[in-house]
């Protein structure tokens, strides 16, 4: 079977021998789009409960906290190699 | 003139909905002969006898970048706006995958967000293969893919799809739920007891 342009047309029938070897790869791809979603609600959880734990401090704490990661990401720039 | 999109449909929409494919693929298909010989005067039923003929998906082909018939049909659908009811039925039936193809991406266009979640999740059950034209070859796909393509890619088959918003905060706002996949079922029953998977439904109904 060959297209306007002179290509050949991939073989697109849904055979019933074949149903049992599609049902697997499918299983695959479903797994994967599965295991997608997982992380995906993993990593929503994770960020609703970092938003959940900022909100128990107080102010005090949260500067305190947010201090610390500033002069953390200072450290790790300055450890950093410059470019020449 | 032939192009007139439905004037109910320029009204249900706010703008008219021939304006979601852009004005150069649009003015290359109604360039096209197949537009000019095929799709003159169709309807919303009419419509259906061509998807049915279609031999695969695809938008703009070859060094010319020839529009294909499917995005050709895709254009008429949102010149003739058809029910909901309709699009619905196109979706249902079984026989013709290809006229499935073409109504999940209609509906990927047209729908808002809660609805095409709704009516495209159920097609990741179907692995029915499906052809897709390239810009210079063909790749075997199946419908399952289809569908993620549509849900996840911004761009499908040269056309830029509508913004659609993000599964999770339709779940936190309680308007959709967890997607449930047969194999997800069939795993379960397999392990009778609490796997990664339940906790996936345990997170949406914390939240507040």
């Amino acid at each position: 079977e060959l297209d306007d342009l002179g290509l050949e047309l991939p073989d697109d029938e849904d055979r019933d021998v074949e149903y049992e070897l599609e049902l697997m790869k499918w299983k695959i791809r479903e797994l994967r789009r599965l295991q997608r979603e997982y992380d995906r609600d993993e990593e929503r959880k994770r960020e609703l409960e970092e938003i959940e734990r900022r909100r128990n401090m107080s102010e005090d704490e949260r500067k305190k906290e947010d201090e610390e990661r500033l002069r953390r990401d200072e450290k790790i720039r300055e450890e950093k190699p410059k470019i020449a | 003139m032939a192009n007139r999109t439905d004037p109910l449909a320029i009204h249900s929409h706010g703008f008219d909905p021939q304006f979601l494919i852009d004005k150069i693929t649009r003015e290359k298909i109604y360039q096209c002969a197949y537009w000019k010989a095929e799709c003159f005067g169709l309807t919303a039923e009419t419509v259906v006898d061509k998807a049915v003929e279609l031999t695969y998906v695809g938008g703009l082909y070859g060094p010319l970048k020839k529009p294909t018939p499917f995005i050709c049909l895709i254009l008429k659908l949102l010149q003739l706006s058809p029910d909901k009811e309709i699009i619905y039925q196109y979706l249902q039936q079984k026989k013709f995958k290809y006229l499935t193809a073409l109504a999940a991406f209609y509906w990927r266009l047209v729908g808002n967000g809660v609805d095409v979640y709704r009516w495209l999740e159920p097609l990741y059950e179907d692995f029915r293969k499906l052809r897709i034209r390239r810009e210079n070859n063909y790749d075997l796909i199946h419908v399952d893919e289809w569908v993620d393509e549509l849900l996840l890619k911004e761009d499908v088959c040269d056309i830029k799809l509508p913004r659609l918003p993000n599964r999770n905060v339709l779940m936190e706002d309680r308007l959709l739920g967890p997607r449930k996949s047969k194999l997800e079922q069939e795993l379960e029953e397999e392990l009778q007891e609490t796997g990664p998977f339940t906790e996936k439904k345990k997170l949406y109904s914390e939240v507040k």
